[in-house]
């Protein structure tokens, strides 16, 4: 059982108002057209969750989160942009993000959402001691978030920012609900993030040499056949 | 009703002086945006009193009627001036408590731009051209989308007063200065969006432009001249202060005076001085960087704002209370 | 005891004069039409009396009632004026004097109509609609009910020669039937359970023993949509719609305003009357709220939204009212949601600025559609495109529905700013409900409301635009000129009223708060009645407060401030030149915008509401068309499928009629034995 936490105002604003600011960061990637730009703002959702982690460590004078949020920091906010940088660069895309469902409707959508979450989480942070009332409602509104930018993104880059924008929320559930998971877990899935985007970035030249595009209906009809 | 433990003379003096700061001050903040935008895209600036010589020159013009048009035409320019010079009346800037600000709440502010708006799209339509037509449409549409924006901020800026009477507002925010508010955070980035729509400037609509299909404004307002188009500059540079100022009442209040001495007012007005130049100046830079959207792509940005304050809405109630 | 009739009586007469004045003035003017103004200003007086009365009935709160020998066996005819019924009826009264004004000069202008039975179907129609408000039993109910019904179709195909105007009267003849009978429904349920202290039988069917039964929460749910869904149909309800854009324009205008301002009321009345009176708000649950609400959202967004795109004044006008009812639901959904989870103030509120939005709507709507009757007249078509540079010819009517459209696109210091406003500061009390959605649901309405209204002004700046503004786009409004001097006065008195209820809200919310006491039993918050004329506010004492009256005061104090800036600044001389227009030399009327390009965004944004087809010429055709048709979704994917079903239920039907005697006997046959043997052993 982790101590409870701080009750002191000014930090625990802080951290809802890092928290809200997250979940912003998610909306403006679902209204985001410009691929350099998704990226952009994913790298600044990585600067919310450093800080946020910080915040958390500090106030719960728990050391190993200050190395979580050293690993954020050098991971999501250096490493994986800059991959993703790379990736836009070699793979010549620029441009504006194609959709299935048109923007508005999106939006509307994850407003949907938003009430959803916040309506689930109710009797959850009822219960949480550790958590600054709400903050678990916010961090599955922006998991669900980027889950919708997942699905009604089209192109497959798009798909693993959704992918890792999903995973930021986790991080952050899990360093607000419980001031983080043990260390090894916590670098297992960064490696495994890295890896994945790995991966992904030579999937996408294989993709598009098959294809020539790395539209993801191509990838829809090689399943039907 | 008791409206203010002012007396009766102060208050008349402050809302006076409101009325007249806001007048004169419209055109000068235009001419400062303007100043900051030559800059920044390496222009000579053309001054800060550019605006107030385009103004004083237009009134010494003669007004040409165009053939066929209405009362109505010729009645428009002032009846926008008036809707819009009677709302710096409510809007708290240089105290926090106006006498006349229990006659109009924030909705009612939203209602009389919206008032003025239609004037506008009136006197757009009386002379029968295509071009009036196009200003006074597209003018009615961005703002059938921004105005459901503008009441989901004003809602969320009241949740701490529960009430949309301004000053209240701001005296609740006032109050609460030392706390983060997620939930202004939204609402901040939602007025932005809305700022720009409602005010004609980039991305939506180029205050600069005079290439037919692209205006929107500029459409409205082309068969205007002299002492009339004078009138309507004026409105329009009024309606971008206005706004303002009620973005630094609801997410910068801190510096305005709760009590009327000559001391707290002379700081109030700088330190409101130095609120409109840097935002002067943020404008200019948005400006700067954003091309403009295509003019289907506008239901998105203001779609955008409408759920980010009403996010900010939702934001209140699972963190701020 | 006074000599002065009470308020019932006064109603009671005017009743009777309007029921005789229909047929008294139906057998004079089949003699001579000369005396038709005369006759319509007898039946305005009744329009007076009756607002004076319904208006004395919100002043003192006394619960008048009378029982007058007729009707059933053992239900004799019952009438009462309660607060409610007097707030309708002062809507009824005052707006229906504005409406027979007008008529009287514009009936004269209109050589084709035939006048007695016009005037005979104008006169019966008022009557039966009074008659609804004061009924106080569900078999008189019913009978005025219908009535309205019968004599407002005679009212639709006035115009009968004419095959559109048929069709439309037969769809609203169906509708409004299959309104009736879930009314009837409704009732059926109130009385069947036994009331408690009275004598079984037909008496259960008074309203007073109705109000007493107590309905289990099922059957209470029952109750309440029946009466949702049939006042519904009267009221426009979506998808209960389609009738009212089609019936509305196509009546002589001063029926359409009739139809449009008053009847739709009476709807809101019997939903009133029946949730809240009958089966007391007591049965009512929190969550039947929530539909309500949103339904009304959606109307007023779906209303306004195919208002934008048609061309006839008259049927944008009549879509507009689908908006202005979908407000009046959001606000009863609101009342419904904030009074039955424990927040009775915002819940009165709700339900004051809804009836306060009933009678503004009544007031302008009608004004507007009396407007859109002189734009037609003046043009020759009723096609928005053929209109334009009216204001110059006709500078008073113009002034006038400029007026009406002001205050009914919800702008300050209008009348529907003031009910519209009301409506948004109870939906802010959105923070004291308990639970995201619920509050979710309250600011989505409150979002569709404003929406609906900036969307209504866009809607209100094409219908002046087009129509008033700009050059004639066709020979007759290049040739229209001023309307009749009763014409006029008419219009004035309308706009006098919109003008009354925006300037003096806290006068009117006092009638209101006694409307509303009768109804929950709860008041307004007594500093809002309190505050003096000048005052408004809602909710006391740290909530909003606005004041029409200075802010018009301000306006007025500004706009000669200026006008008199050119002259300090300049010179201030004027001269008529061509207009400029970017220079472009060609200028003809059709260079304006058609009534079509200026509903192209909303085409464009909302797509998904309308159901459009569209033809492009191909380049190898000889004369290239465009061709774009917009429909109601709710024909494509509701109407036709059932009118369908209903076309193979009757060809199945059709199978057993064969044309021979001896089959026919069979079936008299079976038909018998089968009762005899149900009658036997069940």
């Amino acid at each position: 059982m982790p101590p409870p936490f701080p009750q002191h105002l000014l930090a625990n604003h802080l951290v809802g108002f890092l928290g809200s600011a997250l979940l912003l960061s998610s909306f403006a990637m679902l209204a985001q057209r410009r691929m350099t730009s998704l990226v952009r703002i994913f790298a600044l959702q990585g600067i919310l969750l450093t800080l946020s982690t910080l915040a958390v460590a500090i106030l719960s004078s728990e050391s190993h989160l200050l190395f979580s949020a050293l690993f954020t920091l050098a991971f999501k906010v250096v490493l994986l942009p800059a991959i993703l940088f790379r990736l836009l660069d070699k793979l010549h895309i620029q441009g504006e993000v194609e959709s299935l469902v048109n923007v508005p409707s999106t939006m509307v959508l994850g407003l949907g959402i938003v009430v959803f979450s916040f309506t689930l989480a109710a009797p959850i942070s009822e219960l949480a001691s550790t958590v600054s009332k709400g903050l678990i409602g916010v961090g599955l509104a922006s998991l669900l978030l980027s889950f919708l930018m997942m699905i009604t993104r089209r192109k497959a880059l798009t798909q693993v920012l959704g992918f890792l924008g999903m995973e930021n929320a986790l991080f952050f559930s899990a360093i607000n609900a419980t001031y983080g998971m043990p260390m090894v877990v916590e670098l297992g899935v960064a490696f495994d993030v890295l890896v994945g985007t790995f991966v992904f970035g030579i999937f996408f030249f294989q993709i598009r040499e098959t294809f020539e595009s790395l539209d993801l209906k191509h990838m829809d009809t090689t399943s039907m056949e | 009703m008791d409206v203010s433990p002012l007396s009766l003379r102060s208050g008349f003096f402050l809302e006076g002086a409101q009325l007249l700061l806001a007048i004169i001050g419209a055109p000068l903040l235009a001419g400062w945006i303007g100043l900051c935008r030559a800059l920044l895209s390496n222009r000579s600036p053309a001054g800060i009193l550019q605006p107030w010589r385009d103004l004083l020159r237009l009134f010494r013009k003669e007004t040409l009627l165009p053939e066929g048009t209405s009362f109505l035409f010729r009645a428009v320019p002032y009846l926008v001036f008036a809707a819009l010079a009677s709302s710096t009346l409510f809007i708290p800037f240089l105290g926090t408590d106006p006498p006349l600000a229990p006659v109009a709440d924030a909705v009612v502010l939203v209602g009389l731009f919206s008032l003025a708006r239609m004037m506008m799209a009136f006197g757009a339509m009386d002379a029968g051209t295509p071009f009036g037509d196009l200003g006074g449409r597209r003018e009615m549409m961005v703002g059938f989308l921004a105005e459901p924006a503008t009441l989901m901020i004003l809602f969320t800026a009241s949740l701490w007063s529960h009430s949309t009477s301004l000053p209240a507002i701001i005296h609740s925010l006032l109050d609460a200065s030392d706390k983060f508010h997620p939930s202004l955070l939204f609402a901040l980035l939602a007025f932005i969006l809305v700022f720009l729509a409602e005010n004609g400037r980039l991305p939506i609509d180029n205050p600069a432009t005079h290439l037919e299909l692209t205006m929107i404004h500029e459409a409205m307002i082309l068969e205007y001249s002299g002492p009339l188009l004078a009138m309507m500059e004026w409105a329009s540079q009024l309606k971008l202060i206005l706004y303002l100022l009620i973005g630094a009442d609801f997410f910068f209040p801190a510096g305005l005076p709760k009590v009327l001495s000559a001391g707290a007012l002379a700081g109030g007005l700088l330190l409101l001085s130095l609120k409109l130049l840097v935002a002067g100046g943020t404008l200019a830079v948005i400006e700067t960087l954003l091309a403009k959207l295509r003019i289907f792509r506008v239901p998105e940005f203001t779609a955008l704002a409408y759920l980010l304050a009403t996010m900010g809405f939702l934001i209140h109630f699972v963190l701020e209370v | 005891m006074t000599l002065l009739p009470d308020p019932l009586e006064t109603s009671l007469l005017v009743l009777m004069f309007w029921g005789m004045m229909a047929v008294l003035g139906f057998f004079i003017l089949r003699i001579s039409r000369t005396f038709l103004s005369p006759l319509l200003f007898l039946l305005a007086a009744g329009g007076v009396t009756l607002a004076s009365s319904g208006l004395s009935g919100l002043t003192s709160p006394a619960d008048l009632h009378r029982v007058v020998p007729g009707g059933l066996p053992g239900l004799p005819f019952h009438f009462r004026q309660d607060p409610l019924s007097s707030f309708f009826l002062l809507l009824l009264g005052g707006a229906a004097t504005g409406i027979l004004i007008f008529s009287a000069g514009y009936l004269r202008s209109l050589p084709t109509l035939r006048i007695p039975s016009f005037f005979l179907r104008t006169a019966l129609f008022l009557a039966s609609m009074e008659g609804v408000l004061l009924a106080d039993d569900a078999y008189l109910f019913m009978v005025f009910w219908e009535t309205m019904a019968l004599v407002s179709y005679a009212l639709v195909v006035t115009e009968s020669n004419r095959e559109e105007v048929r069709n439309a009267g037969y769809l609203y003849l169906l509708m409004a039937h299959f309104g009736s009978l879930l009314i009837l429904a409704a009732f059926f349920f109130l009385a069947s359970r036994e009331p408690p202290g009275l004598a079984p039988g037909l008496s259960a069917f008074t309203f007073e023993a109705m109000g007493k039964s107590n309905p289990t929460g099922g059957v209470a749910l029952l109750i309440f949509v029946c009466a949702l869904l049939g006042f519904g149909a009267k009221a426009g309800l979506i998808p209960l719609h389609v009738w009212l854009p089609e019936a509305h324009p196509v009546a002589p205008s001063p029926a359409s305003a009739l139809l449009s301002g008053i009847m739709l009321k009476t709807a809101v009345y019997g939903l009133l009357r029946v949730s809240f009176g009958l089966l007391g708000p007591g049965h009512l649950n929190y969550s039947w709220g929530v539909p309500v609400l949103l339904a009304g959202g959606f109307m007023a967004l779906f209303g306004i939204l195919h208002a934008l795109l048609q061309s006839d004044p008259k049927k944008l006008l009549a879509y507009s009212s689908i908006e202005n009812i979908g407000i009046i639901f959001l606000g009863i959904g609101l009342a419904i949601l904030y009074i039955r989870s424990g927040h009775p103030v915002a819940g009165e509120l709700a339900l004051g600025a809804s009836l306060y939005h009933a009678i503004n709507h009544a007031f302008f709507k009608s004004l507007l559609f009396l407007g859109a009757g002189t734009m037609i007249h003046a043009s020759g078509t009723n096609d928005l495109n053929t209109m334009g540079g009216l204001l110059r010819r006709m500078p008073f009517s113009g002034v006038l529905v400029l007026g009406g459209i002001l205050c009914i696109s919800g702008l300050p210091p209008g009348n529907g700013f003031v009910s519209e406003w009301l409506l948004l500061q109870a939906s802010l009390q959105a923070g004291t409900l308990s639970g995201t959605l619920l509050r979710s649901a309250v600011l989505l309405g409150a979002a569709l409301l404003v929406l609906a209204s900036a969307l209504a002004a866009m809607g209100f700046v094409k219908f002046y635009g087009i129509g008033y503004l700009g050059i004639p786009r066709s020979e007759g409004a290049q040739k229209a000129h001023e309307v009749s001097i009763p014409e006029r006065i008419g219009m004035a008195w309308l706009m006098a009223g919109c003008l009354l209820l925006a300037l003096l809200p806290v006068q009117m919310l006092k009638g209101i708060d006694i409307v509303l006491h009768s109804l929950t039993g709860t008041s307004l918050p007594t500093a809002t009645l309190s505050s003096g004329w000048l005052w408004l506010l809602p909710l006391p004492p740290q909530g909003a407060s606005y004041s029409p009256a200075l802010l018009l005061g301000l306006l007025g104090l500004l706009l000669p401030l200026g006008g008199f800036l050119p002259r300090v600044f300049g010179r201030s001389s004027f001269r008529k030149t061509p207009v400029w227009g970017c220079g472009y030399e060609i200028r003809t009327p059709r260079m304006q915008d058609s009534s079509g390009s200026f509903g192209q965004p909303i085409r464009h944004f909302f797509a998904n509401f309308f159901l459009m087809k569209r033809h492009l010429p191909d380049p190898s055709e000889k004369d290239p068309v465009f061709e774009l048709t917009v429909e109601d979704p709710h024909w494509a994917f509701l109407y036709r499928p059932a009118f369908r079903l209903f076309q193979g239920l009757a060809a199945l039907a059709e199978r057993v009629r064969t044309g021979r005697i001896s089959v026919y006997l069979v079936y008299s046959f079976g038909t018998l034995i089968l009762l005899l043997t149900v009658f036997r052993w069940m």
